[in-house]
C-alpha cells in the first residue's frame, strides 16, 4: 500500500473518501489534486510518464467547479480509455477554464497495482481557499 | 445549519423537527443502539438538508443503515411532488440502479464447501471485476448499446445470456420505461461500451452463500429458499456509464438550480423542477443507466451459471440457479402514494434504500403478489445477509421503502488503520469465507468491522413494520473488485 504522501492527506469520512490538498500556487493545487486522485487509485510511483495527454476544461462556473471538472476529465480518461497518470502540468488557468497535460501511460495489469476504484469527484463539502502559505482544497470522492 | 438533534419518538423512530430552511421534518428509523453512531454525525445534517428542497412531501427519511454520504445521506429516501417537486441526480447517486440480485440453487452447502476455492477462482476469471481497465473480451457496438439502454435485462436474455424466467422477477421487469439514448452523452456511451458484466470495486461483489435460517417458512417456500440451499448474491450497478450520467447531470444542475432560484445547502444537492427540460433529460438518461445496471446484473448472473457449470459439471436443470429477485438501491421513480390522506404522484428518490411494496401491490410479479416484494439486504462479507419482504408499514410511512444494507460505521482510513498488521483474507478463511479481490486496498477497507451489524439494521425495519424478515444467508465465497 502506498504511504500517504505529505502533499495531501485523507480526512475521515464514513461513506466515502475525503482529501485535503495543499500547494503554493493555484495552478499547482490543481496539478497536486490530480496527483492525489491517482495516488488514491494506484501506486503512482509504478506509473511512468511516457506520454502526454492534453487536458482541456472550459465553461466552469467557478474555481471549485473547475477543480471538479478537471478531475472528472482525468477520471474519464482513466476509466474509459485505460490511462494511468503520474504527473500533471497546468499551463493556462482562469476561473472558468484550464489547459494542461497529464503524463502517464496505458494501464498494464502486470506493473500497475490498483488499490481501489473512484466512481466520481463530488461537490459535497467542496472547499478551495487561499491563505498566507498558499492554496488548499478539500474534496470528497465517491468510491 | 449544523448537526441537528433527533428526538426519540419510539423504539424505532426519531424525529428531526423542522427548523431553519427545512420544509418538512426529518424522520430517522433507528434503534437506540444505531442512534448512538448517528448522534452528532453529518448524516443527520444531510437528512435536514434534503428537507430543504422544494416540493418535498411527508418527511425527509433516513433508514437504519443511513450513513454520511455526499449531498443526500446514504440510506436516504425522499418523495417529491410530481408537479411542484424536483429531481436531484445526487439523490440517486453516481451508481444509478446499484442493486442486488439473488439466485437460489438446488445445491446443498455440503456439496459446495470442498470446491469453494475452485468456484471462487472460476467466478473471478469468468466475471471481470473491471478494476484498472475495461473488459477486453466483450464490447458493444453503438447500435447494441442503444438497444440495451432501452431494453435492459431483456436485451441480454435475448442474446442467449439468461433465462426468460429471470425477467419476471426483476424490479420493473428489468426495464425502466422512459429511457432515451439521445439524452446520453458521448462520454457515457464510451464508458459503457466495455464494462457490461463487470462487478466494479468498493462494496460491490458476487457472493456465494447458503440459507442459514428461515424466519417465515411459508414465504421462504414461495421464494424457493430452503435451509442449507446454496444461494448467490450479485451486488453491482451501472458502472462507468451511470457515473458519467450522474456527473453530466450534476454539472448541468448546478447551473439549473441557480437559474430556477433554488437555494442549496450543499452544491451536491443540485436539482431541477420536475417540469423542467433539465429534469426530463436527466430522467431519460437515468432510465438508460437503470437499464444498463439491470443488463449488467443479468450478464453477471449468466457468468455465475457458467462458473457453476464449469466447476460442478452441472447443467441448468441440475444446478437450478433461478433468480429469486433483483432490486434497485439507487433510483428515482414516479409512484402513487398516499400523503396526508390524499393520493399523490410522487417522484421517490431512493439513495441506498430498497423499494418494499407490501402484499397485494399491483406492481409486483404475479408469483409474489401474495407475499409482498422480496427485499435483498446484503451485510458485510464476513457475517450474513437477509431476505425480507415488503410490508404495509412501508406504504404508510416511507414511500414504500426500506433499508438496503449494513451501512458503514468506520471510514476507510479508520478501517485501514484497524487492518494494519492483520491477514484479513486468512481471518475470513478461518471464518469459512473464501475471498478474492482485485483491488489491493479493498479487503481492508471493506472489512466486516467497518460495517454496522446488518442484524441490528434489519431488526429496526422489521420492528417498525416497513418489511418482514424471511431468511438469513451466510457467505462462503466472495469475489470483489
Amino acid at each position: 500500500m502506498t504511504a500517504e504522501e505529505s502533499w495531501y492527506r485523507l480526512i475521515d469520512h464514513t461513506g466515502d473518501l475525503a482529501l485535503l490538498i495543499r500547494a503554493p500556487t493555484l495552478a499547482e493545487l490543481y496539478a497536486t489534486a490530480a496527483r492525489a486522485l491517482f495516488d488514491v487509485i494506484l501506486d503512482i510511483h509504478s506509473v511512468e510518464p511516457r506520454e502526454g495527454v492534453p487536458v482541456r476544461v472550459r465553461g466552469a462556473a467557478d474555481r471549485e467547479d473547475l477543480l471538479v471538472r478537471f478531475l472528472s476529465e482525468l477520471l474519464f480518461l482513466h476509466d474509459a480509455r485505460g490511462w494511468v497518470f503520474h504527473a500533471f502540468r497546468v499551463d493556462d488557468l482562469a476561473d472558468e477554464r484550464l489547459e494542461g497535460e497529464a503524463l502517464g501511460e496505458s494501464f498494464d495489469p502486470r506493473r500497475h497495482a490498483i488499490l481501489r476504484q473512484v466512481k466520481a469527484v463530488t461537490y459535497h463539502h467542496l472547499l478551495l481557499s487561499q491563505d498566507r502559505d498558499g492554496w488548499s482544497a478539500r474534496l470528497v470522492l465517491d468510491l | 445549519m449544523g448537526i441537528p438533534n433527533a428526538e426519540r419518538i419510539d423504539d424505532w423512530r426519531w424525529r428531526i423537527p423542522r427548523q431553519g430552511a427545512m420544509n418538512v421534518d426529518g424522520l430517522v428509523f433507528a434503534s437506540d443502539r444505531l442512534m448512538q453512531d448517528l448522534r452528532g454525525d453529518p448524516t443527520l445534517e444531510q437528512v435536514a438538508n434534503v428537507a430543504c428542497l422544494p416540493g418535498i412531501l411527508g418527511e425527509s427519511l433516513a433508514m437504519p443503515d443511513a450513513h454520511w454520504g455526499y449531498g443526500f445521506p446514504i440510506g436516504g429516501v425522499a418523495g417529491f411532488d410530481a408537479e411542484d417537486g424536483v429531481v436531484s441526480p445526487g439523490g440517486v447517486g453516481y451508481d444509478i440502479n446499484c442493486g442486488v440480485r439473488l439466485l437460489r440453487s438446488n445445491l446443498e452447502r455440503e456439496a459446495l464447501v470442498p470446491r469453494m476455492q475452485a468456484l471462487v477462482d472460476a467466478l473471478f476469471s469468468g466475471i471481470p471485476t473491471g478494476v484498472g481497465a475495461h473488459r477486453r473480451d466483450e464490447s458493444l457496438s453503438e447500435k447494441e448499446e442503444r438497444a440495451l439502454l432501452t431494453q435492459g435485462a431483456r436485451w441480454v436474455v435475448e442474446r442467449g445470456q439468461g433465462w426468460a424466467s429471470d425477467l419476471e422477477v426483476i424490479e420493473e421487469a428489468g426495464r425502466l420505461s422512459g429511457a432515451d439514448p439521445d439524452a446520453v452523452s458521448e462520454r457515457a456511451m464510451e464508458r459503457g461500451r466495455r464494462q457490461l458484466g463487470t462487478v466494479g470495486s468498493g462494496n460491490h461483489f458476487v457472493e456465494v452463500g447458503f440459507v442459514e435460517e428461515v424466519y417465515d417458512t411459508a414465504v421462504a417456500e414461495v421464494l424457493g429458499l430452503r435451509p442449507g440451499a446454496v444461494t448467490v448474491l450479485i451486488h453491482s450497478g451501472s458502472r462507468g456509464f451511470g457515473y458519467q450520467i450522474c456527473d453530466d447531470a450534476v454539472k448541468e444542475m448546478v447551473r439549473a438550480s441557480a437559474r430556477y432560484g433554488i437555494r442549496l445547502p450543499d452544491r451536491q444537492l443540485c436539482c431541477a423542477p420536475l417540469s423542467s427540460p433539465e429534469a426530463r433529460s436527466y430522467l431519460a438518461a437515468m432510465a438508460c443507466a437503470a437499464n444498463y445496471a439491470f443488463a449488467n446484473r443479468q450478464r453477471m448472473a449468466h457468468g455465475v451459471r457458467e462458473a457453476f457449470q464449469r466447476v460442478f459439471g452441472m447443467g441448468p436443470r441440475e444446478h437450478g440457479l433461478h433468480t429469486v429477485y433483483d432490486v434497485c438501491h439507487n433510483i428515482a421513480k414516479f409512484e402513487t402514494h398516499h400523503v396526508a390522506g390524499k393520493e399523490r404522484r410522487v417522484c421517490v428518490h431512493r439513495k441506498g434504500a430498497t423499494r418494499a411494496f407490501p402484499p397485494g401491490h399491483p406492481d409486483l410479479p404475479v408469483a409474489y403478489r401474495e407475499i409482498g416484494q422480496p427485499v435483498l439486504i446484503p451485510g458485510d462479507m464476513g457475517r450474513y445477509s437477509y431476505v425480507l419482504v415488503g410490508a404495509p408499514g412501508a406504504m404508510a410511512e416511507s414511500f414504500g421503502s426500506t433499508c438496503h444494507g449494513a451501512g458503514r460505521v468506520m471510514s476507510r482510513t479508520a478501517a485501514k488503520r484497524a487492518a494494519r498488521g492483520r491477514a484479513l483474507v486468512r481471518e475470513l478463511e478461518d471464518r469459512g469465507v473464501t475471498v478474492r479481490s482485485a483491488g489491493l486496498a479493498t479487503v481492508a477497507e471493506e472489512m466486516p468491522e467497518a460495517y454496522k451489524n446488518v442484524a441490528d439494521v434489519v431488526e429496526v425495519v422489521h420492528g417498525a413494520g416497513l418489511s418482514r424478515k424471511v431468511a438469513r444467508l451466510v457467505p462462503l465465497g466472495v469475489i470483489k473488485g
